[in-house]
């Protein structure tokens, strides 16, 4: 994963392409947090007035941005003129995404199976299920390209 | 690329036809699998049919899960297991793209039916016991563990006579 790959607009350097990756998964898991820690100290609503709004925004600014990767330099998923590279590299990184999301997939069955029983923090209103939706509907979509923009290195300087 | 292009492995391609009713077994036992968790958090009949549904559903993936756990064993190719060149690296890398794009579905899909159901208005079952998720949890683990290799399985064509090795 560490060959860099001719893109057909200019590459984003590195750091940039890094906080929006940030951006997009440090709000969201700003906002999971707060709902956990609503649940589990029984927190009244006033706890979510700053940061989930804050939380969301953030993942809004971010996934915007790498919804459209040819913005950041990356390649589209559905462009044709794409070469067997970076065709590859895409694919790759859906390959990581699989790994990923499975994992999540499991660990969140996994943890509402056991938390049933436990004192674990389960999420019971519509909010807190709508805000936890609204947040996937953005992380899934973009996770095979955030995961593209964070291992693509930056071009090297002859070949900028 | 296509998935229409046969690939070659040490061990020869179980036919089409074989993998085929592998995956659709897995497929119809995952479906019982389902169906009987949903029945399973309804109440009386409901839910006793749902056990059986759920049980029968859960030994009948189970005898064909294997399979698609071994890859190999079908001479298809595995991520960590055996692959002959780029071409095929290529395949088994389209099949994790597709895959994550139905895992993505399904996982949004599955989110909304709990943000849905969890409106107290609306009368769709829920597990809401641990003896609901469990048949939840087996589903999504059997799930993920062999999707890929479900497809890969299902889309990889036979090898041409003139191209059997």
């Amino acid at each position: 994963m560490n060959a860099s790959v001719p893109f057909t607009a200019p590459l984003a350097p590195l750091g940039q392409r890094r906080r929006v990756v940030l951006l997009t998964f440090g709000g969201y898991a700003l906002v999971l947090l707060v709902l956990a820690l609503q649940s589990l100290f029984k927190l009244g609503d006033w706890i979510l007035l700053l940061p989930i709004p804050l939380g969301m925004v953030a993942t809004f600014i971010g996934g915007i941005q790498l919804m459209k990767p040819s913005r950041l330099g990356l390649p589209e998923g559905r462009d044709r003129t794409m070469d067997e590279r970076q065709w590859q590299r895409l694919s790759q990184a859906h390959t990581v995404a699989y790994r990923i999301l499975g994992m999540i997939f499991l660990l969140s069955t996994g943890y509402f199976y056991a938390a049933h029983g436990q004192n674990l923090p389960l999420p019971t209103s519509s909010f807190a299920w709508s805000t936890i939706w609204l947040g996937a509907a953005i992380f899934i979509p973009v996770l095979p390209t955030a995961i593209l923009a964070w291992t693509e290195p930056d071009p090297a300087e002859g070949d900028a | 690329m296509s998935l229409r292009t046969a690939i070659r492995t040490p061990r020869p391609l179980a036919p089409q036809r074989k993998r085929r009713r592998i995956v659709a077994a897995t497929g119809i036992g995952w479906s019982l699998m389902v169906l009987g968790a949903v029945l399973t958090s309804g109440s009386g009949e409901a839910s006793v049919l749902g056990h059986f549904v759920n049980g029968f559903g859960l030994g009948m993936t189970f005898a064909v899960y294997l399979m698609l756990m071994m890859p190999w064993k079908l001479g298809l190719p595995s991520l960590k297991g055996y692959q002959a060149d780029e071409r095929q690296h290529l395949q088994l890398l389209q099949a994790y793209t597709l895959a994550y794009r139905v895992i993505g579905v399904a996982v949004l899909l599955g989110a909304m039916y709990l943000l849905i159901g969890s409106d107290e208005g609306t009368r769709l079952p829920l597990p809401h016991t641990r003896e609901q998720w469990y048949p939840v949890f087996w589903a999504a683990i059997l799930l993920v563990g062999a999707l890929p290799t479900a497809i890969l399985a299902w889309t990889e064509p036979d090898f041409d006579d003139g191209g059997q090795a």
